[in-house]
């Protein structure tokens, strides 16, 4: 938290609305009539809608969930309900498939304003919206207005002491783990040594019809690869950079991505491209995965013969700790229809609608630490997922602890990490050369924000 | 004058001596022919076999040549789950826009670098040149500014316009080069019997420059009908996807549907192959040249 | 004095020489001109201004050439520039090579000649995502088609890692941007191929060429100019690729498939540092339009060489 109100706190500068220095044209079009366009929820004005929001308040929800074919009833649902108890507002849906969200979001924002009022987004972009755009307004006094707490994920997205994205759906890093291959292995119980994992990989990696491990590692894949690679040196008492100091190459750290290739090439899946992989995974045709556990309403529909089987484990290292990543929902400023927004804001986090598409899509995590006093039934639910297990064990920490200030420039600073250690896998350097090689560029070429 | 150019069909018919190597000759060139489809066609023959198999097979040690039978069930619900015609016609609907107005365009454009003298083809070809040096990822977002003022946004028909701007300059050179070919004695003949120089140009040169202006359609065509980057960028309402947006849904965050992404880009290409096999014949400058005689 | 009348006379004198202007081309260029400037230059030069700027915190302010600064010091910027030039370099050899060779090919006459033209259009046609989907599955280590036949070529000992070893990944990209691309050239190629005539090659055969002399001398110096305009589109084409290579290899190993659309890509839309990534697209703008303006200019030495060797060869 003191990092983060260090940085918030540097800002000398009276926190302004955006102003784009390109022009008359541009700037009335971006900083005045943003408001309005915004109303509309498009970039036509002139459009009938000008008659409509005189009868209804229009509000546009942006969200990559529309395209999730196993979540999106859950959330339309909620959103339909919102609808209901208030006849006065109108949700209109826009977004994107998950992999070009963000991207697209930030094409519309760089383009002079966002096309929404309320946007879900995961860590990344939020922070985005919030520290380098500005576009965000506060959101804390909804969760205090519902009597819930924000979990330490959120501190993420707090400035000056303010809290900018509330939280609808975590995702949390753990050991995933098919027991029927484990026990059809000789395996009785799930890893808690880096040792063990290997000998277990090892072991149950019989190609070409079962692997042992299901590690991303192919820089096509960049992102989800450093998603799961950042937690390995938490495992090892490492972090890649504390405050302002990056540690990339330091000694805890190549143990740690030593051990992670080690697996890599234990798994005989090295090179092999994350839709292979998935593919495989689904299949029920590999023994554990670290991974986040994200909706098992996806898993029984994507993976019917592995749902079953699946349990969860805490990462075998000692500390077994983990990370955990945010998604949420922010306001706009540029809104034309605050009120509303936040409405719908505090409806989409109001105990029993998020309880109802957590149960629904099967989301493990609910960010909120006192929500199962509002919402009892909540552990029993919990309870209920077997291969929710491992979430219990894990020690959840946030990515600014194994980041330091370079969680601002997370993306970044994973893509240079995580494309340098496939040069690791593919043989064409060692765990420390490509280590110290994206300790350097990164030294050199890393944008940090002022 | 004018060289001497005989259409192929007024060749008079030479009876073929030493008919054996001939025979030897075919079948070499059909050979070779085959030879390069294979190994051009390899990568679209493993997508047409994962249209037409079923799910588990697509990914598998060692991989199979040959396929184990034919099973439409990827093909039904690719079609079942998702509105394909409906990006196929949005596709169909901005690629025309953008060949039309590529056409409109680069017509005159062409004649201007090839055929007119005047003094400013230099800067006029520099500019051109300029439209076309900016990678799209930093056009993106200035065009989706300027088409938000304009209130262009969800509009296929704008969007047709954006990758016809694109295309005009391309357009340019190549039917600069067909204008290129046709011989200077033509068009001066022309001009002596009185022709102003824009019947020139829609009575002299089109027409002997069929090729190229079938190239140019092609290409603009081609070039408009699989873009992801502006079509996401502007088309942010579901209901007027194209296929390049359409075959992006196929990829969420928990899995990328393989079968249904490869039997789309199967489907998708056929539009623009069959039209090419359709027009395909007009590139040849086959009985043309009544106009020198 | 009398050199001054001299230079007076001869101004007058060229100027009574040249043609006079008249409007009609200018009537034509204006739409031209308005068109394209209204969609295309004005938008770039929003893009280029974006360069000057910083964004922090919502305040976009000016900064001069800060941007810039910090590129010069970027090693990221320096490899993705090398890298471009090597892969423009290769792929002006790939697209002009592979689509001369299909273009011939294409102008044999054989029986279904229409229907095998349009089917080698095909790779152009397919949209990119499958293409990539495809490529990577056939190279991939341990399921790939690829390796499958590797296997057999002996001294291969482990998967070859097509995709995630540097030169590998390389030629990977070579070939698949190499494979999706040719077929622009050989339509383009193929029509130049049919404007020359066929009297030519007749009478060659009568004085006794064979197919090589042929080709030498007759159709590569008619394709000179419609392959010194694909060189100039090749170049253009290759430095804006972008979704082939970064769908398949991401950029990596490392940095050794970035190019300049990639690392440009990149900054701005993963790592959200938009005035950084304009500032690097200026600099990629700069060294195109200079390394094509070089293209044409030796072009045009190497064909007035060419005409006046031939001047030379007739006298």
């Amino acid at each position: 938290m003191d990092n983060l109100s260090k940085r918030a706190g540097s800002f000398e500068s009276p926190i302004s609305r955006r102003t784009l220095l390109q022009g008359g044209a541009a700037a009335a079009a971006a900083g005045i009539a943003a408001p309005l366009l915004a109303a509309c929820g498009s970039s036509s004005p002139n459009k009938a809608s000008a008659g409509k929001s005189s009868k209804k308040t229009q509000l546009t929800l942006m969200s990559w969930e529309m395209f999730e074919p196993a979540e999106t009833a859950a959330w339309h649902k909620v959103v339909d309900e919102f609808m209901v108890a208030n006849p006065s507002i109108e949700v209109k849906w826009t977004g994107w498939p998950f992999a070009n969200y963000d991207q697209n979001v930030i094409a519309q924002a760089q383009a002079g304003h966002v096309n929404a009022d309320v946007v879900m987004c995961p860590p990344e972009l939020g922070s985005t919206l919030i520290m380098d755009y500005n576009l965000c307004e506060p959101l804390g006094q909804i969760a205090d207005s519902l009597g819930l707490t924000p979990n330490a994920a959120h501190n993420q997205f707090v400035v000056d002491g303010k809290l900018y994205l509330l939280g609808v759906l975590e995702v949390a890093f753990l050991l995933a783990y098919d027991q029927r291959i484990l026990k059809a292995g000789g395996f009785s119980a799930p890893p808690t040594t880096p040792e063990e994992w290997l000998t277990m990989t090892e072991k149950l990696t019989h190609a070409p019809k079962q692997y042992g491990t299901l590690l991303i590692n192919t820089a096509s894949a960049a992102a989800d690869m450093w998603n799961q690679l950042q937690n390995w040196p938490l495992g090892f008492g490492g972090v890649w950079a504390d405050g302002k100091n990056l540690t990339i190459d330091s000694p805890a750290n190549v143990k740690a991505i030593q051990f992670w290739v080690d697996l890599v090439k234990a798994s005989g899946l090295a090179g092999t491209s994350e839709a292979a992989l998935d593919k495989l995974y689904y299949g029920d045709q590999i023994a554990s995965q670290f991974t986040v556990g994200f909706g098992s309403a996806a898993l029984k529909q994507l993976a019917p013969k592995l749902y079953p089987n699946l349990r969860s484990a805490p990462p075998p290292w000692p500390g077994k700790k983990a990370i955990a990543r945010l998604h949420g929902n922010v306001v706009l400023k540029t809104s034309a229809h605050l009120d509303a927004a936040y409405e719908l804001t505090k409806w989409m986090i109001e105990p029993k609608n998020l309880y109802y598409v957590t149960r629904q899509n099967g989301y493990p995590l609910i960010p909120y630490s006192n929500f199962a006093d509002k919402v009892p039934a909540y552990t029993a639910f919990e309870k209920s997922l077997p291969w929710l297990e491992g979430f219990n064990e894990t020690n959840y920490v946030g990515e600014a602890d194994i980041l330091g200030d370079y969680v601002f420039a997370y993306a970044q600073l994973g893509n240079l990490i995580a494309t340098n250690i496939e040069k690791a896998v593919s043989g064409s350097s060692t765990v420390l050369e490509a280590l110290q090689s994206a300790q350097s560029l990164a030294q050199q070429s890393l944008h940090l924000p002022t | 004058m004018a060289a001497e150019v005989t259409p192929v069909a007024a060749r008079p018919l030479v009876r073929p001596r030493r008919s054996r190597r001939r025979k030897a000759s075919a079948f070499v060139r059909y050979a070779v022919i085959v030879v390069v489809c294979v190994v051009a066609l390899f990568p679209v023959y493993w997508m047409v076999l994962t249209t037409f198999q079923p799910e588990q097979d697509s990914i598998t040690y060692p991989p199979d040549l040959l396929p184990h039978g034919i099973q439409f069930s990827t093909l039904t619900s690719l079609f079942d789950g998702n509105p394909i015609a409906a990006w196929l016609l949005h596709s169909l609907t901005v690629s025309a826009v953008t060949v039309v107005v590529t056409l409109i365009f680069a017509i005159p454009g062409a004649y201007l670098l090839s055929r007119l003298r005047w003094r400013g083809v230099g800067p006029f070809g520099f500019l051109l040149l300029f439209t076309q040096l900016m990678p799209g990822a930093m056009v993106v977002v200035p065009e989706l500014q300027f088409f938000r003022e304009l209130g262009w946004t969800n509009n296929l028909l704008a969007i047709g316009v954006l990758y016809a701007a694109f295309n005009v300059p391309l357009g340019c050179w190549i039917l600069k080069s067909s204008f290129d070919t046709v011989p200077s004695e033509v068009v001066d003949a022309a001009l002596v019997d009185g022709c102003g120089r824009m019947r020139v140009l829609y009575r002299v040169l089109l027409p002997l420059s069929k090729p190229g202006v079938v190239a140019v359609a092609i290409v603009a065509f081609f070039g408009s009908w699989n873009d992801y980057l502006f079509a996401a960028a502007f088309l942010t309402n579901q209901s007027l996807y194209t296929a390049g947006l359409g075959i992006s849904t196929f990829i969420s965050d928990q899995t990328i549907k393989l079968d249904q992404l490869e039997a789309a880009g199967v489907v998708f290409s056929l539009l623009p192959v069959l039209l090419y096999l359709t027009v395909q014949r007009h590139v040849v400058r086959g009985l043309t040249a009544g106009a020198i005689k | 004095m009398n050199a001054v009348l001299d230079l007076a006379r001869g101004a007058v004198a060229r100027r009574a020489r040249k043609p006079r202007t008249s409007p009609f081309p200018y009537a034509l260029l204006a739409p031209i001109v308005v068109f394209e400037c209204l969609f295309v230059i004005y938008p770039i030069v929003r893009g280029i201004l974006l360069s000057f700027h910083e964004t922090n915190f919502g305040v976009t302010k000016f900064v001069g050439l800060a941007q810039y600064r910090q590129m010069l010091h970027d090693p990221i910027f320096w490899s993705s520039v090398q890298t471009t030039f090597e892969f423009t370099f290769a792929m002006i050899a790939v697209w002009l090579s592979l689509g001369l060779a299909v273009a011939l090919l294409m102008n044999w006459s054989f029986a279904g000649r229409g229907f095998v033209r349009a089917i080698l259009a095909i790779p152009w046609a397919v949209p990119d995502i499958p293409v990539v989907l495809t490529f990577t599955i056939m190279l991939d280590p341990n399921f790939g088609i690829l390796n499958r036949f590797a296997a057999f070529i002996p001294g291969v000992h482990h998967q070859i890692q097509w995709l995630s070893a540097p030169n590998l990944a390389f030629i990977a990209i070579i070939i698949m941007v190499g494979w999706k691309g040719f077929p622009f050239f050989s339509l383009i190629l193929l029509s130049s191929l049919q404007s020359i005539p066929d009297e030519l090659y007749e009478a060659a055969k009568v004085d006794g060429a064979g197919p090589v002399r042929r080709f030498r001398s007759i159709t590569l110096p008619a394709l000179y100019p419609t392959l010194g305009l694909l060189g100039v589109l090749a170049f253009i084409f290759s430095f804006q690729q972008f979704s082939l290579i970064y769908l398949s290899t991401g950029g990596g190993p490392g940095t050794d498939t970035s190019t300049l659309a990639v690392t440009i890509y990149n900054q701005a839309f993963e790592f959200f540092n938009y005035n950084y990534a304009s500032a690097v697209a200026v600099v990629g703008l700069l060294l195109a339009a200079a390394g094509t303006v070089l293209y044409i200019v030796l072009q045009r030495r190497v064909a007035r060489a060419r005409r006046l060797e031939g001047v030379n060869a007739a006298l």
